[in-house]
């Protein structure tokens, strides 16, 4: 309980530490005024828009007001969608969460079992044949195997649709595109950790004892490998929040990651501000996810 | 990685190079990566002509096309300029960002992780708070709001891509910190009075070495795709200077048309990064004190 | 248009009326007229008074109408709302407005919903729509339940071309709903009628069967936002959609080869140039600037837009006001690739041996933006100048280099012109009272002036074929390029895309 509460603080530490970030790089790599008027938008036009968004007070005044209203749930309203930046965020939340779940069930799916039993079968043909799958997955950029799927599963075969949220199928070929490379990573470590621990002196200890050798493997070893592969679960979540921006982009996936993009590229404060205050509760929770399972697992690890 | 791994090698050269010989996946993987890394790096004298070399009249010149005097081995772009000659000098930038990217993001990374899972405590928190509030921003917002602020040079996309890499390195290394500190040999070298920062160079890390070697290597490949990654979204190095991400996206909107154009630099980008995975890969089965001659 | 009085009971041109006959002929085959559209991006609302983005007037232009419109092929302005106006005093128009025009909530639209809607869109909050116009509007007043005045300052000979992009929206049902919840469920008297909007997905329109130009062949409309261009022919050949904008030029042959896709393409109302840094050397010398013109050899340049793009020497397009009057003039004087007298040039102004310079370009924003600095920088390397192409990201260029003011030496840009007039490149380059920063010359800011406060046709023209001559003479931007706006669709769709590079449903019908 205690730790619960210490970690409800850090989540707000960190938020803060985000947002205080964001909120300075952001205001200093473009104006926004700038890029929303048309083509030959006068200097004092400009200065107008500037005055009536805020942007002329000192940066401490605006992070003042910023966080007074973020604290009220209030991020502002987007200058160009004139909707609160909140409701934009949320409304695109849904479909982000469904891709980035898809991609990490399909990588979890394949890449643990793969992993595990390409440990135990080293060195033989499924062991070769899953690990060069897995080197595939973590060596072709998402978006680029993105495209290379649209065009042999939407527009040679016509199987699959390539753009665009509807039906299930929607999802396979971003949740695809999206974790192939989380997929080869899983992999990889959960092979590397169950080969490791296979050799520890208590598993060895174990063998010695003459325990079948699926009981070592379901209770020394799988556990003991569990550590990284869920460390690295849990980060994966914060990278598939920034891979979603690229498959998002390729598969015209109508989620927060485009959003972002769109507001990055026109300077909308406001909803790059939601966006990376999402981003960021997001990654907290997964992380305390991950020390909680930690203490599950291995129970010598106490807080 | 090679600064990592250089004090753990040394002392075990002579069986280091007899295994490297002995072994299939080594050979492999440096068949893929040698050739890749020599082309790359001696692109100047390699590479049949200049990388901006362009001829308007002979673009798009599928592989092996011919115009006048100059031949297109891999084909040309949609400025006739020679995809072979951009492959190879995009490949030595993106080679020497991943690697620069990797080594900063790894020394960062080790460093801070080992300290953060040996002390604990409060030195913990605030590195592990630092750590949560980088990864929390997605790395697009910051590799666009520093490139935005200080200019989309070679170095500030090694520094964004490096910053935003070490905390894999310090997760892992403090995880892995977490669990080896309370084995026995630790305890009892604690016992025995060994010093902090003893404790954590002599017994510590080359416990911890063998993930540090497999994210390096994950990394070294991630770190190049994540190049790429910027450059679609128009984020990284900026053109004209060739990087194998750049010229992925000059052909994205080329490929039902002109597949060349961005399958060479793909196909060479991922046959690099399986190279390195598999050498890492191979590093760490020889590395690890704890699988050696099994 | 003089004070003459230009009244016409034609109805809208392409918004096809169909007749009863064939209407009854064809009831069953109508109801599955859908049509799905992919465009670049989402509107940035659905209330006409907040944006002006090309994306967000294509999407409300279906929901509703102005008082006048343009044709769909010439440009010229046509009567919409407004069925004729008259002007005197050449600052005072007088519009009289359609009979019986229908809201979509079945209110009649009056001389009020007019005023309401200028009044709206000149309030500060409405930047986007209302800025042109704030300075030159003195009042909009109803004479009667038919009839609006428009009183403006000072005579501003182009202003009909400025309605088109403003739309007339429902005063009562605005007042009473608010204006959240007027951009949630837009009313309009358009020929479509909101359905919905899922932010980032798709939003859709039904056919108004009330309205004034008669019920839209096309029953259902959809756009979806597909930002990538290789997504989008995707999508057109997986047949997700069945009309796309902004086709990928290298994919066109490949389209055109398919028999069961049309390719269309038309000349865009937008042109490309480079500005010159012409406050400081080296090109605050005009000879410097038209080496840099001569140096450039066009012809082989283009190439990089497959065929769709098409020198333009001088910054104006085929259907912009006066082009016809002055273009022959012109003609001999447009700099012609000449690398010997870019040389001469060069030398006369002080650099025989050449010089460095820097080319910025943003990168993706543009067709080739950054293609075409690299293509640039390599022709200029041979009369001598050593350019540096430096490319950066949209909003750091605009803000930075283009809006701050600091190109260093040439940097590119584009200007559309939505008013298909010599006045917007006016106002927004050379006035400066407007938005121009990069060159100043009391001669053009002269004819400027006077192009705005005369209103006889062939007077303006030759003001503007004066100003021509001197942005070709001075070459204060390097003129560069048009492009033509491709577009592909279903091959049994039939529409023709027009210059302002809007698309309207409405203008589609089918073949059989």
């Amino acid at each position: 309980m205690i730790y619960l509460l210490h970690r409800l603080a850090h989540t707000v530490v960190i938020l803060f530490g985000v947002t205080l970030l964001v909120f300075i790089l952001i205001r200093l790599s473009g104006d926004p005024a700038a890029l929303y008027l048309p083509e030959g938008a006068t200097e004092v036009q400009i200065a107008a828009l500037r005055e009536r968004l805020g942007l002329e007070q000192p940066l401490h005044v605006q992070y003042g007001s910023f966080v007074s209203r973020m604290v009220r749930g209030d991020f502002g309203i987007s200058l160009w969608h004139r909707r609160p930046a909140l409701d934009l965020v949320l409304e695109r939340l849904p479909a982000t969460i469904e891709l980035t779940l898809v991609s990490l069930l399909f990588a979890m799916v394949i890449a643990v079992p793969a992993g595990v039993f390409s440990a135990v079968w080293r060195n033989s043909a499924f062991d070769a044949a899953a690990r060069i799958v897995a080197l595939l997955g973590l060596s072709i950029p998402n978006f680029w195997l993105g495209i290379m799927l649209i065009l042999v599963f939407s527009v040679n075969l016509r199987l699959l649709p390539a753009f665009g949220r509807g039906d299930a199928t929607h999802l396979i070929l971003p949740g695809i595109a999206l974790g192939s490379a989380a997929a080869g990573t899983i992999m990889r470590l959960v092979r590397s950790n169950v080969l490791e621990t296979m050799h520890l002196d208590y598993v060895r200890t174990a063998r010695a004892k003459g325990l079948p050798e699926y009981m070592i493997l379901s209770k020394h070893v799988l556990r003991n490998s569990a550590i990284p592969a869920l460390t690295f679960t849990g980060l994966q979540l914060g990278y598939l929040l920034s891979g979603s921006i690229v498959t998002e982009t390729v598969f015209g996936y109508p989620g927060v990651g485009r959003l972002a993009v769109q507001a990055i590229n026109n300077r909308d404060f406001a909803v790059v501000q939601a966006f990376v205050a999402f981003a960021a509760i997001i990654f907290a929770l997964a992380n305390m996810l991950v020390d909680l399972l930690y203490t599950l697992l291995d129970p010598r690890i106490r807080y | 990685m090679t600064i990592l791994n250089a004090s753990a090698v040394t002392p075990r050269r002579r069986r280091w190079l007899r295994e490297f010989a002995r072994s299939r996946a080594a050979w492999m993987g440096l068949a893929l990566i040698m050739p890749i890394f020599v082309a790359t790096m001696f692109a100047d004298t390699l590479a049949p002509y200049a990388p901006n070399d362009q001829r308007i009249s002979a673009r798009l010149q599928p592989p092996g096309g011919t115009v006048g005097e100059r031949s297109y081995v891999l084909g040309s772009d949609s400025l006739g300029r020679d995809v072979l000659s951009r492959v190879l000098h995009g490949g030595r930038i993106s080679l020497l960002v991943g690697v620069a990217a990797v080594i900063v993001s790894g020394a960062l990374g080790v460093t801070l992780g080992l300290v953060s899972g040996y002390f604990r405590g409060h030195v913990d928190t605030v590195i592990m708070r630092i750590a949560d509030i980088q990864l929390a921003i997605p790395v697009l917002i910051l590799a666009l709001t520093i490139m935005a602020i200080f200019g989309p040079s070679l170095r500030n996309v090694v520094i964004v891509l490096g910053v935003t890499g070490w905390v894999p390195f310090a997760r892992i290394v403090r995880g892995e910190v977490l669990s080896v500190r309370e084995n026995e040999y630790v305890l009892a070298a604690t016992a025995l009075g060994a010093g902090h920062l003893r404790m954590m160079v002599a017994h510590i890390l080359p416990n911890v070495m063998a993930s540090v070697i497999v994210m390096a290597s994950t990394r070294l490949g991630g770190v190049i795709i994540i190049e790429a990654s910027l450059s679609f979204l128009g984020l990284g190095i900026q053109p004209p200077t060739p990087t194998w991400g750049n010229l992925i996206a000059d052909g994205r909107d080329l490929l039902y048309t002109a597949w060349w154009v961005s399958t060479f630099p793909g196909v060479m980008l991922s046959l690099a990064v399986i190279g390195i995975n598999i050498i890492g890969d191979w590093l760490r089965d020889t590395l690890d004190p704890r699988l050696r001659g099994v | 248009m003089h004070g003459t009085c230009i009244t016409t009971r034609r109805q809208r041109v392409l918004r096809p009326t169909v007749s009863i006959a064939l209407a009854l002929l064809l009831t069953v085959a109508w109801a599955q007229r859908e049509v799905t559209v992919a465009i670049t991006s989402d509107p940035l609302s659905m209330d006409p008074h907040v944006a002006a983005t090309t994306q967000t007037v294509t999407t409300v232009n279906h929901i509703f109408d102005n008082l006048v419109q343009r044709h769909p092929v010439t440009m010229a302005i046509v009567p919409n709302l407004a069925t004729s106006w008259e002007i005197s005093e050449d600052r005072i128009y007088v519009f009289t407005l359609r009979e019986d025009v229908r809201f979509h909530n079945g209110q009649v639209l009056t001389a009020e919903d007019v005023v309401f809607s200028f009044d709206r869109m000149l309030q500060p909050g409405f930047e986007s729509m209302g800025n042109y116009v704030r300075p030159i509007i003195e009042s909009v007043v109803a004479l009667d339940e038919l009839t609006v005045q428009i009183t403006l300052h000072a005579p501003y000979a182009p202003f009909l071309n400025r309605l088109p992009t403003f739309y007339i929206v429902p005063a009562a049902y605005v007042q009473e709903v608010g204006d959240d919840a007027f951009a949630r469920a837009p009313i309009g008297t358009g020929p479509f009628r909101f359905v919905e909007w899922v932010h980032g997905e798709y939003w859709t329109f039904e056919a108004f069967e009330d309205h004034w130009a008669g019920e839209p062949e096309v029953k259902r409309a959809t756009f979806r936002p597909i930002p990538e261009a290789s997504t989008r022919i995707a999508a057109l050949l997986s047949g997700a959609v069945d009309i796309i904008e902004q086709v990928n030029l290298v994919d066109i042959p490949r389209l055109e080869a398919d028999p069961s896709i049309r390719v269309e393409a038309t000349n865009d109302n937008r042109f490309y140039f480079y500005a010159f840094q012409s406050s400081r050397p080296p090109f605050d010398d005009p000879r410097v600037r038209l080496a840099v013109a001569h140096a450039i050899d066009w012809d082989e340049i283009l190439w990089i837009f497959e065929g769709y793009g098409f020198r333009v020497a001088a910054p104006g397009l085929q259907t912009d006001f006066g082009y016809s009057a002055y273009i022959d003039d012109l003609e001999p004087l447009l700099p012609a690739y000449d690398p010997e007298r870019a040389r001469e040039l060069l030398a006369e102004a002080g650099y025989p041996d050449g010089l460095s310079i820097t080319i910025e370009a943003p990168r993706g924003q543009w067709p080739k933006d950054a293609e075409l600095a690299q293509a640039v920088a390599s022709e200029l390397a041979r009369v001598g100048i050593d350019a540096e192409v430096r490319v950066s990201e949209y909003a750091v260029y605009l803000t930075d280099v283009y809006r701050g003011g600091r190109i260093e030496h040439m940097g590119f840009f584009t200007m559309g012109n939505p008013l298909f007039d010599p006045d917007h490149l006016f106002t927004v380059h050379f006035d400066p009272d407007g938005g121009g920063a990069y060159y100043n010359s009391p001669e053009l800011t002269a004819l400027g002036k006077r192009a705005r406060l005369v209103t006889n046709p062939d007077e303006r023209a030759a003001i503007y074929g004066e100003m021509m001559r001197y942005l070709v003479v001075n070459q204060p931007y390097l003129w560069t390029h048009g492009l033509q706006q491709v577009y592909a669709m279903r091959s049994d769709i039939d529409w023709r895309p027009r210059p302002d590079i809007r698309m309207f449903m409405e203008e589609v019908s089918f073949r059989d």
